[in-house]
């Protein structure tokens, strides 16, 4: 099942005693939490309403609250937030989980209460027998993150839906500066309705100014900035980097395996290498190949490496000598510019 | 009163008052207009960039009841007790020495009492990075579920230091740093209010230094006025943001960059006897030369008094970027070595006289030092210039032969089709035929044609052939249906001769840069190789094969190894007419009576 089926449902009170909510999309996860309370009255929500972190809770103490009867109402909601155990992963925690109790409940679930798994996972560990259980006899609803378009298309109407639209353009930009992270998007569209308050349109003036940066896209326009030999861009952006008080080693980290990727893309995709294949043989987010597949047309192999290995350089500089970051940054951009022209 | 310094003085007090993040502003102030304000703010940015006042403002402007538009009215008492750090209900917390869980938990447990005077209790959190992990977690669940009327705003300098569980649960906002010319504004608005009398430039020297925090750009003025007694001068200024040794400095480098050793040393001597610290001297002259070395690359980029500066433009230009390189590894290495010596004054001595030495590499290096500015770079395209001349001589010379010999042969061999040949040759200019002009503009390219002639080869040709229906499957309809009429007739290592069977498409064809991308793309995509595709028109081919072989007959024979290349090529011709064997071979049996086979 979807999360808007799931959604519709559970605001006409269609219940089922058992919900598996899996996937790493927190905001649709968030979405989901929130439905689920809503469909306990308000008056009722004290009482009938238990939400249990597995990390720090045994399970045993959620059972026990799912086991009795809902106090003068229809339901008692019980939610089970990252069930570690049900994955490969081992807790440091040291919780006490008596899985068989779990078990034994999932087969036969009391049918006034509701009983949720939140797992925020991308998969569950399928030998285990609960895992295979709740596969079985819950409700199954996805939360995983969603592909770009289909997350464009989320925003979109939910800014519709709020009266408001994207200038043109403007759904790209943000959609670039959040990496099609639904999440992140989400949390910046209030802020953005709410400077265009007064004409309802959301213009790149507004996404510029409101939805940060994160480092990794800094460095992205650094690595463009870099193969485009705009020197300007590229030291000025540099500069900021610093002032902002990243350390030298990790932008050039983030640099170098920027390049390193937009190397492997380059010999790999003329190998004829779908995009598909090579997200999954790099093991990067199929995004990234896109935006590498897309910048990587412009730049001969021979650039790529060139500026792979200058990187490399500076790197080995820095952990060697004392010199200024800046100044090895300002040196290999100058250096790399003229030996290109 | 005592003085108190100009960036407090004049600390913004409304939204619009905060220098360069407008969007920002906009922003609160809708948020606070149409009440839709978040119960936790995220302000991150550099230092002077108006987190804390915007932070005070926005403290003011939610609880202030006689808000228009967003902005605090600044004269009730909520915001005159908020605005002197009074108010109860505003509290300002600096996290750098409350950082424990402890201080995070008493927030915690008063944050649940309501606002005494105010609507909205308002948290400050400033330099927020600086709690613990222990007290970022005390502080995530009530920032998570705050009490109703509680707003908490996080400043800090460095968001990448506080956990992903904090900023998502907050409303981020990133100050940008203040520019240049918004410092400037600011300042002089200021000083028009104070009404004290400015240079344009010192202001301008002081919005530079700032690097984009409004409060440094305020406290160097401050420093400045005081200096100057009330006047804001340039020489002030320079004096103020240390700038006033540059002279020196560009004296220093001039000098050593024309190798006047003598003088380099009296001029290190006088910054010396000025007081000024050996490495410290190090590091100036170092980033002195990297201002030259990106002036050539990207003039905008150097900010500074010296771009004002004519001496520094023409050492930059007149200067090759080798000297400078070199200079920055040698004062990188005495910059390490100064560290380790008692007497700092013999290696800033003997770096000069090394420095003094140093030489653009390469031929370059006399045009450099004998002429002085800007010559370098002439000298070395007058050199180019005279190459090229050179070669476009011996080309002219030996073209003429070259192209006769094909345009005779084709008249004598193939009278019919010797106007559209004298086309694809580039003598076509004078080609009588009509179709002249559409030839002329898509002549078969003769220089690429052969390269790939001879190494053609048998082989190559028929795997081109069984792998060109695939090729043609990978083509979007439109350029599929195109390269239906055409076929190859030859195949390299290096590249495939492809046909077409009418001049139309050939024409369209090869005005196609598209389809010949896609062609070579997917080629390689099929066979591995990254080979070039040629057209040449069908009717055309067999004169341009049999030039080749008459051009390149003595190379063919005389390379035995090669015997295979002629064969193929020959190969390639059995399907045409005037191939001899099959001419007579249709004498024999009549045309319509033989099938041409390859193999």
């Amino acid at each position: 099942m979807d999360v808007t089926t799931l959604m519709q449902q559970l605001k006409t009170q269609q219940v089922q005693p058992l919900y598996l909510i899996m996937g790493t999309e927190n905001y649709l996860l968030e979405q989901v939490r929130r439905a689920f309370k809503q469909v306990i009255p308000a008056e009722q929500a004290a009482m009938n309403v238990g939400s249990y972190d597995m990390e720090q809770t045994p399970v045993a103490v959620a059972l026990d609250d799912a086991m009795s009867i809902p106090f003068f109402g229809d339901h008692r909601l019980v939610i089970l937030d990252k069930p570690f155990f049900l994955t490969g992963e081992t807790n440091k925690n040291k919780v006490d989980h008596d899985l068989d109790a779990l078990l034994n409940y999932v087969q036969h679930p009391e049918p006034t209460t509701i009983f949720v798994i939140l797992a925020p996972y991308e998969k569950l560990d399928g030998r285990k027998k609960i895992a295979k259980l709740l596969k079985k006899d819950a409700v199954n609803v996805s939360v995983a993150p969603l592909a770009e378009r289909d997350a464009r298309q989320y925003v979109e109407s939910q800014a519709q839906a709020d009266g408001y639209q994207f200038a043109a353009g403007g759904m790209d930009l943000l959609v670039r500066r959040t990496n099609a992270d639904l999440s992140l998007m989400m949390a910046n569209l209030g802020k953005l309705e709410l400077f265009a308050v007064a004409d309802k349109i959301i213009g790149q003036d507004a996404i510029n100014g409101l939805v940060p940066q994160s480092l990794a896209d800094n460095v992205f326009d650094l690595v463009t900035a870099v193969l485009k030999r705009n020197v300007k861009q590229a030291v000025t952006l540099y500069h900021d980097l610093l002032v902002l008080g990243e350390e030298p080693l990790r932008i050039n980290a983030v640099l170098v395996s920027q390049f390193r990727l937009l190397l492997q893309v380059k010999i790999l995709a003329t190998r004829g290498l779908s995009q598909g294949t090579l997200a999954g043989q790099l093991h990067v987010h199929p995004y990234r190949v896109k935006l590498a597949l897309q910048s990587v047309r412009q730049f001969s192999q021979q650039d790529l490496s060139r500026a792979f290995l200058g990187l490399i350089n500076i790197e080995a500089q820095l952990k060697q000598t004392q010199q200024d970051p800046e100044l090895l940054f300002n040196l290999f951009m100058l250096q790399f510019t003229n030996q290109a022209a | 009163m005592s003085y108190q310094a100009l960036y407090r003085v004049w600390r913004p007090q409304r939204f619009d008052e905060i220098v360069g993040q407008a969007v920002i502003t906009q922003t609160l102030k809708n948020a606070i207009i149409t009440q839709q304000t978040s119960h936790a703010y995220l302000f991150c940015g550099p230092r002077g960039t108006g987190k804390t006042s915007a932070a005070k403002i926005f403290a003011k402007a939610i609880n202030c009841p006689n808000q228009v538009d967003g902005e605090p009215c600044n004269h009730c008492e909520i915001c005159e007790a908020i605005t002197a750090g009074q108010l109860n209900d505003v509290i300002e917390i600096d996290a750098a020495s409350n950082n424990g869980v402890e201080e995070i938990r008493d927030i915690r447990d008063k944050a649940k009492y309501v606002p005494t005077q105010a609507t909205y209790k308002i948290y400050i959190i400033d330099e927020v990075h600086m709690l613990s992990t222990g007290a970022f977690n005390a502080l995530l669940k009530t920032l998570e579920e705050p009490p109703a009327n509680v707003i908490f705003i996080l400043a800090t300098t460095e968001p990448h230091k506080i956990p992903a569980t904090i900023i998502s649960r907050t409303q981020r906002f990133d100050f940008k740093r203040i520019n240049a010319q918004e410092a400037f504004d600011r300042m002089v608005f200021i000083l028009n209010e104070k009404q004290v009398s400015f240079e344009e430039n010192a202001l301008r020297v002081i919005a530079n230094a700032a690097e984009g925090g409004m409060r440094d750009a305020l406290s160097i003025l401050d420093q400045t006025l005081s200096f100057g007694d009330n006047e804001v001068t340039l020489a002030n200024a320079l004096l103020v943001t240390g700038s006033v040794t540059e002279g020196l400095l560009a004296d220093y480098v001039k000098q050593v960059v024309d190798h006047e050793t003598t003088v380099g040393l009296a001029a290190l001597q006088k910054v010396l006897d000025d007081g000024k610290d050996a490495g410290r001297f190090v590091e100036d002259l170092i980033s002195y030369v990297r201002d030259l070395l990106l002036y050539q690359e990207a003039p905008d980029m150097v900010t500074g008094s010296d771009v004002t500066n004519d001496a520094f433009k023409t050492l930059s230009q007149a200067t090759s970027p080798d000297v400078f390189y070199q200079m920055i590894n040698t004062l990188n290495e005495v910059s390490a070595q100064l560290r380790f010596t008692t007497h700092p004054d013999v290696y800033l001595e003997v770096l000069t006289v090394k420095l003094a030495q140093i030489y653009p590499s390469q031929e370059q290096a006399g045009a450099t030092t004998s002429t002085g500015t800007g010559s370098a770079d002439l000298t070395v395209l007058q050199q180019q210039i005279q190459g090229l001349k050179e070669q476009l001589a011996s080309l002219t010379t030996a073209a003429p032969v070259v192209q006769a010999q094909p345009a005779r042969s084709a008249a004598v061999s193939v009278p019919a089709a010797s106007a559209e040949s004298q086309a694809a040759t580039p003598k076509a200019a004078k080609a009588p035929v009509q179709k002249a002009a559409s030839h002329t503009s898509n002549s078969v390219n003769l220089s690429k044609l052969y390269p790939i002639l001879r190494a053609a080869t048998k082989h190559d040709l028929d795997a081109m052939r069984e792998v060109w229906n695939d090729l043609l499957d990978t083509l979007p309809i439109t350029q599929k249906a195109l390269m239906k009429v055409a076929k190859p007739v030859a195949a390299s290592g290096a590249g495939v001769i492809v046909s077409f069977s009418y001049e139309f498409f050939f024409d369209k064809a090869v005005s196609d840069d598209e389809l010949r991308q896609t062609l070579e793309q997917n080629l390689n995509r099929l066979t591995g190789e990254t080979p070039v595709v040629l057209f040449v028109p069908e009717d055309q081919w067999p004169k341009i094969r049999k030039d080749f072989l008459t051009d390149h007959k003595d190379e063919l024979a005389g390379n035995a190894d090669n015997a295979e290349t002629p064969a193929a090529v020959s190969e390639t011709a059995i399907n045409e007419p005037d191939n001899p064997v099959v001419t007579k071979a249709q004498e024999l049996f009549g045309a319509d009576n033989i099938t041409i086979q390859n193999d």
